[in-house]
């Protein structure tokens, strides 16, 4: 726990370095479940930096999937996700407030589609970092510092442990 | 290295001396911050065009630097030599979205002790899936206006405050229309990129 505490602290550190925002509506941990197309747990496999439908620059997140708590996809499967922004021809395209990836990374992402394209619900709002506590067990992490919160109404959630959050899934797609 | 050490340096006592906290970037010249407007594909409600075009705008003159320049049938967050407000489908829990485009970081200056790179264009995307709403009739929604003048003090410049009510502060609740009006700490973060510089 004094790990993920002290990796949240560095976080929150990094993140005021960087501060910037972009608006998002607050929506309590069930209710995003519920808003996602999928939750899908697994690393980073690719990146690559592309063009949407729209002409604008997105950053194609590969992802090789672990585990789907919401979603009928495989392990082992490897499903294609945009994240805003990137960089293409030339040009650096920085979206405020979106996550950002790296090779390798275990992360969760919530997902929905948008115009027939897959994006973290809220930007970096649905992408959580898997983190091994010294137990073994996992917990997930987000960092909500580059996001300007409309209409909270509870404390937000950044950190909880990884069966906690099956748990809401499965309580969030049953019901 | 010496210059990041000193920004890195500059940043971190801002942000901790003060409320505001800063980006590391700013328009040069009041020509460069000019903002076109595309006003179509607006959401259907709970404002006309027209409110929704002044609400827009109005978030844009409390930032002395930005202007309008006038409307625009460009939209989306694209390299296009001019910077860009539109509505988009933006997901379901996004209200709005700032992109840099570009920045000149081969070009700064030092304000206030602060090394700042030059914004050479910004675009600045709003939800048009949302309830927005004005005071007099809001029951749920969203204040258009609020929301674009805390986005465009990220267009200038300007990271978030940890002084509560401050525009720039990251958190505001359903049908609040006081963050469109800026605060002391949202005035004296953005003077403190604006004058004094060198």
């Amino acid at each position: 726990m004094r790990k993920v505490f002290m990796l949240g602290l560095l976080a929150l550190l990094l993140a005021g370095a960087a501060a910037q925002a972009t608006t998002v509506l607050y929506v309590p941990m069930k209710k995003s479940i519920q808003m996602s197309d999928y939750v899908l747990l697994g690393h980073v496999q690719r990146l690559e930096a592309g063009y949407n439908t729209e002409g604008e620059i997105v950053t194609r997140v590969h992802l090789l999937v672990e585990e789907s708590l919401k979603g009928d996809i495989q392990k082992g499967e490897v499903f294609v996700f945009h994240a805003r922004g990137g960089s293409l021809d030339g040009v650096r395209v920085e979206t405020v407030g979106e996550a950002r990836y790296a090779l390798g990374d275990k992360v969760l992402v919530q997902l929905e589609n948008i115009q027939g394209e897959y994006h973290t619900l809220g930007l970096s709002f649905g992408k959580w970092n898997v983190i091994r506590e010294k137990n073994g067990s996992s917990s997930i992490m987000r960092s909500l510092f580059d996001l300007n919160m409309v209409g909270i109404t509870e404390s937000p959630v950044t950190i909880l442990p990884l069966h906690q959050m099956r748990e809401i899934a499965r309580e969030a797609i049953s019901y | 290295m010496k210059k990041v050490a000193l920004f890195v340096g500059f940043f971190c006592i801002t942000s901790v001396a003060f409320g505001y906290s800063l980006n590391g970037r700013k328009w040069f010249t009041s020509a460069d911050a000019r903002f076109f407007l595309n006003n179509s594909n607006g959401p259907a409600c709970c404002l006309t065009a027209s409110q929704q075009s002044s609400q827009i705008l109005s978030g844009i003159s409390p930032w002395g630097i930005a202007s309008h320049g006038g409307s625009t049938t460009r939209s989306g967050a694209k390299r296009d030599g001019q910077n860009v407000i539109s509505w988009g489908k933006l997901g379901g829990n996004t209200l709005g979205v700032t992109n840099y485009i570009g920045t000149d970081s081969s070009q700064t200056q030092v304000c206030n002790g602060n090394l700042i790179a030059r914004f050479t264009e910004v675009d600045v995307r709003f939800n048009n899936a949302f309830a927005w709403q004005t005071s007099s009739t809001c029951t749920t929604g969203f204040d258009l206006a609020g929301v674009s003048t805390h986005e465009f003090g990220h267009a200038v410049g300007l990271g978030h405050s940890n002084v509560n009510g401050a525009t720039m502060f990251p958190s505001v609740a359903r049908c609040d229309f006081s963050v469109a009006s800026l605060a002391n700490d949202d005035r004296a973060g953005y003077s403190s990129i604006y004058s004094g510089c060198n």
